[in-house]
């Protein structure tokens, strides 16, 4: 099941978020895909926030995989060396 | 520019006036020997480039990290003595102060700097090199400076390698950390430009799932390995301006067989999951945790902790880990801070009672007191009516008239407690114009003592903004024009160093502003001959010195000898005194050859309101700044009569002239009885203002009257009254102006 990210995951989104996340979760199947193509900005609010569904989604016995990040995004997640718990891959773009 | 960057760039200008301020200080001491001596100036430039470059590394923001941490080695050699200050270094420091502010407007504006600009810093860097104890002019030196910034810091990373320690950092945050607007991330970059993270182990277990989030609150945390040649301080001040908001551990790796116990990390993290995440991150080997089960059951040693090392407890560990322990990495425990006990030294702290206001929230208020103003002036003139209409159906308008007055008291407290926000000093503003004197007296080669006094005068933010340029144009005059070359000086039996002073004072309601030179003064003659070769007087023209003096602001008269790309171009003055006008402010000069000269700017205390007294002339309402007002005298017939059909009246045996506003302003001839006479001053000046009514005191924000009406001479705005009618307000100065 696809969710795309329509702003920021930055503090100034966070709680819009978290609600969204939340609720999606509940409906969400076995296999989760969230699009970040919308998304240009991201800070460690934003990165515990992934951390934080990736997290529920495992305790769920889902699945969760993140695509279409920025080079921008990438290099955030990259350099507080959270890409591996977020499962992502370093050259992952697609 | 979001606002945590505009925060960034004010803090950082505030640093670099402190920075300046010193350097000017350091400059004005005679004997270049004592400039080592002034230990005080020396750790503020010191303190003020450390503050710079730690919040521009907060913002990832390395250029000017790397230029100040070259100006701040070079500081902190000074304020340890290894090397000594020369005035050639407080030159490099104040032109490395332009080139910093140059890198912070790029960075503040997300621009890069020109090459023009970077050459400038790469050389400013070699130069700063230069003056480091220890530098060798040799070829090898040349061929290192032919390098770029970023190669200089490579290279002396190189030469520090067998200095490199391991350090184990261990981060946790605070409730309030993601509100400070910090990013977590730009630290680990620059913890990366001091040396190298080798690791970086995010701390997830706290992160509660998505449905019991809070997003504001920091659950994440880190356990980092830096390899870097640095002290356990310089790891301290990367967190300066976090250091409210982290819980920080630092420690340090080093091959010993002696080591602390690292249990004590894990006691105060109270995080169970800790240990064994260190361990499957190999920052240490399973046998350097003991449970505390463990050292309970099994026979303990004491083990001393060598004198070397900072004794905070001693350790008990099993007597069979003693006889097999193998050479380890041991931890030696530099600090364990703790959050709630500990009062950080470093933290730096707004003080509590100062706080920083938009100025432009405060007009908003100003425009709403205005509208508050008009609205009660309304409420006042209608319970008037309806006393004068003998109104006794409610018995409550007593009552009413007394809350419209007290509403009235109550808003005059809360006007002036706004407009008392506004008024700044203006000594924030005079300092800044130390190095304008400084640079340009050195660049004409003149030697000039800058005095400042009234410093603590307050005045409206808006006029203390608008009379800077003004002012820095008339000290530049004044050293290019007034104050001689120290040869010609010493030949007119002065002293070499000239003098200029700037001060301010309150003065009658106004703000007077000096700038007096100890020059060569104003040529009266010269400047009149100038003028007529102008045609702006005419041959044979009766001025007092006054009025010839202030011909130097007329546009295109100059009387310089010489065009410098200070002064002299007769283009400047006149825009100066439009300026100063366009402030409601006036313009006198004294000036005497040989001795100097004196400009003095009036100023109003504020744009925005003035106490007025109301009066009528003609069909028409008008408003006194009560301020100007001296007295109130009646026009009797007999006086009238005295006056013989001039324009004065003998006032207690002085001449005192009379302005017919109706005349001036050609008002209709009304059907008072009476006429009056509002005595005015400015400054020294005084007029009687011949008026019909005197209707009382009345409290005014000024509106301005728009482009159609601004050429009216002796009108400066206007108000609304209670009645709704517009009232104009006299602008005193230029009244009198006008009658002289």
């Amino acid at each position: 099941m696809n969710l795309t990210v329509e702003h920021d995951i930055t503090i100034y989104e966070a709680e819009a978020l978290q609600t969204l996340f939340s609720e999606f979760l509940l409906k969400a199947d076995d296999v989760i895909t969230l699009d970040m193509s919308n998304v240009e900005k991201i800070d460690m609010v934003g990165i515990q926030l992934l951390l934080s569904l990736t997290i529920s989604v495992k305790n769920s016995n889902k699945k969760i995989q993140f695509i279409n990040i920025s080079e921008e995004i990438l290099h955030e997640i990259k350099t507080s060396n959270t890409h591996i718990s977020l499962a992502i891959e370093t050259n992952a773009n697609d | 520019m979001d606002e945590v960057l505009e925060i960034f760039l004010e803090d950082c200008n505030d640093q670099l006036q402190l920075l300046e301020d010193a350097l000017i200080t350091m400059q004005n001491i005679d004997d270049p020997s004592k400039l080592s001596d002034d230990k005080e100036s020396i750790n503020t430039i010191f303190r003020a480039m450390h503050t710079i470059k730690g919040s521009a590394g907060m913002f990832g923001f390395f250029d000017i990290v790397t230029f100040a941490h070259a100006a701040e080695d070079l500081l902190d050699a000074a304020r340890e003595d290894t090397i000594t200050v020369s005035p050639d270094m407080l030159d490099l420091f104040l032109v490395s102060k332009d080139h910093l502010e140059k890198l912070i407007e790029a960075e503040t504006n997300e621009q890069k700097l020109d090459d023009e600009n970077v050459n400038i810093g790469i050389e400013l860097l070699k130069k700063l090199h230069s003056f480091m104890p220890g530098h060798e002019d040799s070829k090898e030196e040349e061929s290192k400076q032919e390098e770029t910034v970023e190669k200089i810091n490579e290279e002396k990373k190189k030469e520090r390698v067998e200095d490199i320690l391991k350090w184990h950092i261990s981060i946790r945050f605070e409730k309030d950390f993601f509100t400070t607007g910090m990013s977590i991330n730009s630290i680990f970059n620059f913890l990366n430009k001091m040396g190298t993270i080798t690791t970086n182990t995010p701390i997830l277990y706290n992160i509660p799932s998505i449905e019991n989030l809070n997003p504001l609150t920091p659950y994440i945390g880190f356990e980092l390995i830096l390899e870097a040649d640095v002290s356990k301080d310089e790891i301290e001040d990367v967190f300066e301006f976090v250091y409210d908001d982290v819980n920080l551990s630092i420690l340090l790796f080093e091959d010993s067989d002696n080591f602390e116990d690292i249990n004590t990390l894990i006691e105060i993290r109270q995080e169970e999951k800790l240990k064994q995440t260190l361990i499957d991150a190999n920052f240490y080997p399973a046998q350097v945790f003991i449970s505390t089960t463990q050292s309970e059951k099994n026979q303990k040693t004491v083990v001393t902790i060598p004198k070397d090392i900072e004794p905070e407890k001693e350790i008990n560990i099993p007597q069979e880990q003693v006889q097999q322990k193998e050479p380890q990495e041991t931890i030696q425990k530099e600090s364990v801070k703790e959050s709630q006990s500990e009062v950080p030294t470093t933290a730096k702290k707004k003080p509590a009672s100062m706080l920083r206001v938009d100025s432009s929230k405060i007009d908003l208020l100003i425009n709403y007191m205005s509208e508050i103003v008009i609205e009660n002036s309304k409420i006042l003139s209608l319970v008037e009516e309806n006393a004068n209409h003998g109104d006794t159906i409610n018995n409550n308008n007593s009552d009413l008239e007394e809350s419209a007055q007290k509403m009235r008291e109550l808003l005059e407290f809360v006007r002036d407690g706004i407009m008392d926000i506004r008024m700044i000093q203006v000594g924030d503003s005079f300092n800044k114009f130390r190095r304008i004197v400084n640079d340009t007296s050195k660049k004409i080669g003149k030697d000039v003592e800058f005095v400042i006094s009234g410093g603590d005068t307050e005045l409206d933010k808006t006029v203390v903004e608008r009379i800077s340029d003004p002012l820095v144009h008339m000290l530049r005059n004044s050293i290019d024009h007034g104050v001689e070359i120290p040869q010609d000086r010493i030949a007119k039996g002065k002293p070499a160093k000239g003098r200029v002073d700037l001060r301010a004072y309150p003065d009658s309601g106004t703000i007077v502003i000096e700038i007096q030179d100890d020059g060569k003064g104003l040529d009266k003659e010269r400047i009149l001959a100038k003028a007529i070769e102008n045609g702006q007087v005419q041959v044979g023209a009766n001025l007092s010195d006054s009025q010839i003096y202030k011909l130097i602001f007329e546009a295109g008269l100059s009387t310089a000898e010489k065009v410098s790309d200070i002064s002299g171009r007769g283009v400047g003055m006149d825009v100066v005194r439009r300026n100063i006008e366009d402030l409601r402010g006036t313009i006198d000069i004294e000036s005497e050859i040989d001795v100097g000269s004196k400009i003095a700017i009036r100023l109003p205390l504020t744009l925005a309101v003035i106490d007025g007294f109301l009066v009528q002339v003609g069909e028409t309402k008008y408003i006194i700044p009560l301020d100007s007002i001296q007295e109130c005298i009646e026009l009797t017939k007999k006086e009238q009569n005295s006056m013989k059909g001039n324009n004065f009246i003998n006032l207690r045996g002085d001449m005192l002239p009379i302005m017919d506003v109706r005349k001036l302003l050609q008002e209709q001839q009304s059907n008072s009885q009476r006429e009056n006479i509002v005595i005015v001053h400015f400054g020294e000046k005084m007029v009687g203002l011949l008026v019909d009514e005197l209707l009382g005191e009345h409290q005014t924000v000024i509106k301005p009257l728009g482009p159609v009406f601004e050429n009216i001479d002796g009108i400066s705005g206007g108000s609304i009254l209670g009645s709704g009618e517009i009232a104009l307000i006299f602008d005193i100065a230029r009244l009198i102006e006008k009658s002289i």
